[in-house]
């Protein structure tokens, strides 16, 4: 808090910052339950110092106490802020201003103003000439007796970081009879309160979306919601729960402590209109790189509320192909498994999803594959193919070699347009 | 001025030649001590910005009037009681030294008012440290637990009481922060009453007074653990120590309403909103609506809320009927400045310290929220009055290690 000196003006300005009050902590007697020392002095010693119990008294009688709780830490006092402390992106700035005629005389016609500037605007928070403002439900009053203060607050919900300042402008008839002004500013610095990272991972149509929070603030938080909430074309699917829907970060681990880092987990489905979609809608979910927004919204010491939401997270997209691969597995065999040295056929459905008739043909690359080697021809034609027709190629092979086998290099191209695809491996297998 | 003054006041009494270095054997040997600090922050500052015609009397002990004499339990209660921690590290060093050494059980309990004082007043904690360390070592040449130590392989410090005990284990975290190693400490201690407990029992009266006060001290002691982490900064371990002592949720045992509460407060100073509300709802199932401790809870929750109209009623209700609940008039106080009026937050702390002078007035959270309240409303010299002369009204009733800070007079 802050002021100008009263030889200049009659009166003064104060603003203080309204963050939550804490309980405060006690200093701790220690007890023993039998042959204590000191128990009967503490005893009296907390009559005469009743704020430092951590006693929590009620009407109860509770003779046999099992629970002494002499030992808590917290008191049932309430303390005011010690400190203006760091204001964080997302949390409501509320003050309190006080402005007192310290003179011996009358201040008339006063008016007062409360503006927030920013980086990027300036807004008016109180504004006594027009009734603008927040908490105020009478009109401010225009004239100041001697020893008169005048109190109002005002509130502005953070939304930029940087540098914020506070300005009030008190304009004041004097007792001569003089317009004079008193203006004070007050700056404070907005830091980011969380960092938020993202990794995305994708498993077909799907996407696997993680999120990392880290507390960047210098108080414990907890996180009371976090929620993603999917773009189109997109549905999300919260993976952040064990059990019967028991949220991972529960209990005593949903405290975050300054530097902690908490990792989400949501799986992201296109919304499909229909069980086939058409190619647009494929395109559509293909080329889609916004995935969602997060909305968070966190609690600090007793309650002191904050909120963020982010912008779109956005992905690479991946794109797609003009000749899709829908389906490739192994004819007959449970979860892609062979034998050694044994012939098998797989079985690939390939889609024409480009936008105009392709001839289509496949090209297998054997030499990447070198331990699975493939029986038939290597060139095989599979003729002409409608915008939206799929076609099926069936292809033997033998594996020379057990384990895991990656299978399926191949290009295939379309001799109208020109275009190629290299597919570098359909499908793995496991050979026994 | 403070250490002039200081330099002035401080005592010789205790000091350890620095040429004597063979080993300490009894418990009252002079080389145990630390010279007492005398100075006191309060003291100092009265002496500062106080004219002596206004200036409060207080208590300032001297080494001669306490040198050579044994003080009863009763004398040590009070100096205690009064908050008066230089009196009372003098006096139990006297007794000390005025103690044959034979009387080990009375030395250890004069030890615990020593070691006490010492931590009680601001800045003394480091010699508490050195203090306890030296008795350490003396307690293991000392008769009874040279037994101890020898032929049952205790450690030394297992003959000492256990507040004693607890002051050792506290006094790291205190004088030096080192929160850590009194978590360290503590959960020694712990482990020790859990063996005591897991030894077979033999059903007699005096077996069941040993379970009973071997669960007591667990039970003290996870909270004592519970505040150094929180302490420490770590507030998962803290609430985690805290959850595994609460009682299952279909409980509705009446003991348990003040445990759930405590837990419930800790984690409203956390922001763990949602998880008070849980807590405080399953006192309000076992304990009466009107019940204070019910009432108590839904101010703290308004207030977390930011309802503060209703935390300010529900505070002065709880006042209203219980006007030794000093915390609840503060505390309604305080809700007076978030609904907009300094002035009302001031002449209630104001009506508090002056109707309970020795309670209020010398309470360091209603000054500290008294003078958060001036330096809204006032400036330069009529500020400065209004806070010498809660320093005079403080000054006249309260202890020793008055925590300055309270007065924000550096501001």
């Amino acid at each position: 808090m802050s002021s100008l000196m009263r030889e200049t003006h009659p009166l003064t300005l104060k603003v203080m910052r309204l963050s939550r009050p804490t309980l405060s902590s006690t200093r701790k007697f220690p007890l023993d339950s039998n042959n204590s020392v000191l128990a009967q002095a503490v005893q009296e010693a907390e009559l005469n110092r009743p704020t430092q119990s951590g006693q929590i008294f009620s009407d109860l009688c509770l003779p046999n106490e099992m629970h002494p709780l002499d030992a808590f830490q917290l008191s049932e006092a309430l303390v005011l802020p010690r400190a203006f402390g760091t204001m964080y992106l997302g949390e409501t700035f509320a003050a309190h201003i006080c402005l007192c005629n310290e003179s011996n005389l009358v201040v008339r016609d006063i008016s007062v103003r409360a503006v927030m500037q920013t980086a990027t605007q300036r807004l008016i928070l109180f504004d006594s000439s027009s009734s603008k403002g927040a908490g105020q439900q009478e009109e401010t009053p225009k004239i100041l007796q001697a020893g008169q203060p005048l109190n109002l607050q005002v509130a502005h919900e953070i939304k930029e970081l940087g540098v914020h300042m506070l300005g009030c402008t008190i304009s004041y008839l004097s007792a001569q009879g003089e317009h004079r002004s008193l203006q004070k500013s007050f700056k404070f610095q907005v830091s980011n309160p969380l960092v938020v990272k993202t990794k995305i991972n994708h498993l077909d149509n799907d996407v696997l979306l993680e999120i990392q929070v880290h507390n960047a603030t210098q108080s414990t938080m907890v996180l009371e919601r976090l929620r993603f909430e999917a773009a189109s074309p997109f549905e999300a699917d919260d993976l952040n729960t064990v059990g019967a829907n028991v949220p991972v970060w529960c209990g005593s681990v949903g405290f975050m402590q300054p530097g902690d880092v908490r990792q989400y987990l949501y799986r992201l489905q296109p919304q499909l209109l229909s069980d086939q979609p058409s190619i647009e809608q494929e395109r559509a979910i293909k080329y889609a790189s916004a995935l969602g927004k997060l909305d968070i919204l966190w609690r600090s010491a007793f309650g002191s509320v904050g909120r963020l939401q982010t912008s779109q997270l956005l992905r690479k997209s991946p794109g797609m192909f003009l000749i899709e691969i829908e389906e490739a597995l192994v004819r007959g065999k449970e979860k892609n498994t062979v034998l050694l040295e044994e012939p098998f056929v797989v079985r690939v459905r390939v889609r024409n999803v480009s936008e105009r008739k392709m001839q289509l043909s496949s090209v297998l690359q054997t030499q990447k594959h070198p331990m699975v080697i493939s029986c038939g021809a290597v060139q095989r034609s599979l003729g002409s193919m409608d915008v939206g027709e799929t076609k099926e190629l069936s292809i033997e092979y033998v594996s020379l070699a057990p384990g895991v086998q990656r299978i399926g290099a191949m290009v295939l191209s379309d001799s109208l347009s020109g275009y190629a695809r290299d597919v570098g491996h359909l499908l793995d297998v496991f050979v026994t | 001025m403070a250490s002039i003054l200081s330099g002035i006041r401080q005592t010789a009494l205790g000091t350890a030649t620095a040429a004597d270095t063979s080993a300490v054997r009894t418990l009252n040997d002079r080389r145990l001590f630390e010279p007492t600090p005398l100075d006191d922050e309060l003291d100092d500052a009265l002496q500062t910005y106080v004219s002596s015609e206004t200036r409060p009397r207080r208590d300032v002990p001297t080494a001669p009037e306490y040198m050579g004499r044994v003080y009863g339990y009763e004398r040590l209660n009070q100096l205690v009681t009064g908050g008066q921690w230089r009196g009372l590290a003098l006096a139990a060093e006297s007794t000390i030294l005025e103690t044959p050494a034979d009387q080990e059980h009375k030395l250890m309990k004069c030890w615990t008012y020593r070691t006490l004082a010492l931590l009680q007043q601001q800045g003394c904690g480091t010699l508490a440290v050195t203090e306890l360390d030296r008795l350490e070592r003396a307690t293991g040449y000392a008769n009874v637990a040279r037994r101890a130590v020898v032929e049952l392989g205790r450690s030394p410090t297992a003959v000492w009481p256990f507040e004693l005990r607890l002051l050792r284990a506290q006094a790291p975290g205190v004088a030096a922060g080192d929160w850590a190693e009194s978590i360290a400490r503590l959960s020694a201690l712990q482990r020790g009453c859990s063996r005591v407990l897991s030894r077979p029992s033999g059903g007699d009266a005096s077996e069941e007074e040993r379970i009973t006060l071997n669960e007591r001290r667990v039970f003290r002691l996870s909270l004592m653990i519970a505040t150094c982490a929180a302490n420490l900064g770590d507030s998962s371990v803290a609430v985690q120590t805290l959850d595994q002592l609460l009682p299952a949720d279909s409980s509705d045992d009446e003991s348990d309403v003040r445990l759930l509460s405590a837990a419930a407060r800790l984690y409203l100073q956390l922001g763990g909103i949602a998880a008070a509300e849980r807590l405080f709802l399953r006192v309000e199932n076992i304990a009466p609506k009107d019940d204070k401790l019910v009432l108590m809870n839904q101010a703290f929750y308004a207030v977390a809320t930011a309802k503060w109209d209703v935390a300010r009623d529900l505070f002065a209700r709880v006042f209203a009927d219980h006007p030794d609940r000093i915390a609840a008039g503060n505390n309604a106080a305080v809700c007076e400045l978030y609904l907009g009026s300094p002035q009302a937050m001031l002449n209630g702390l104001q009506q508090l310290m002056v109707a309970s002078p020795t309670a209020a007035g010398t309470a360091e959270e209603l000054v500290f929220n008294y003078c958060t309240g001036l330096d809204l409303h006032y400036d330069a010299m009529k500020l400065r009055e209004a806070k010498i002369k809660k320093m005079i009204e403080v000054g006249m009733w309260a202890g020793d290690g008055f925590d300055m800070r309270s007065f924000k007079i550096h501001q």
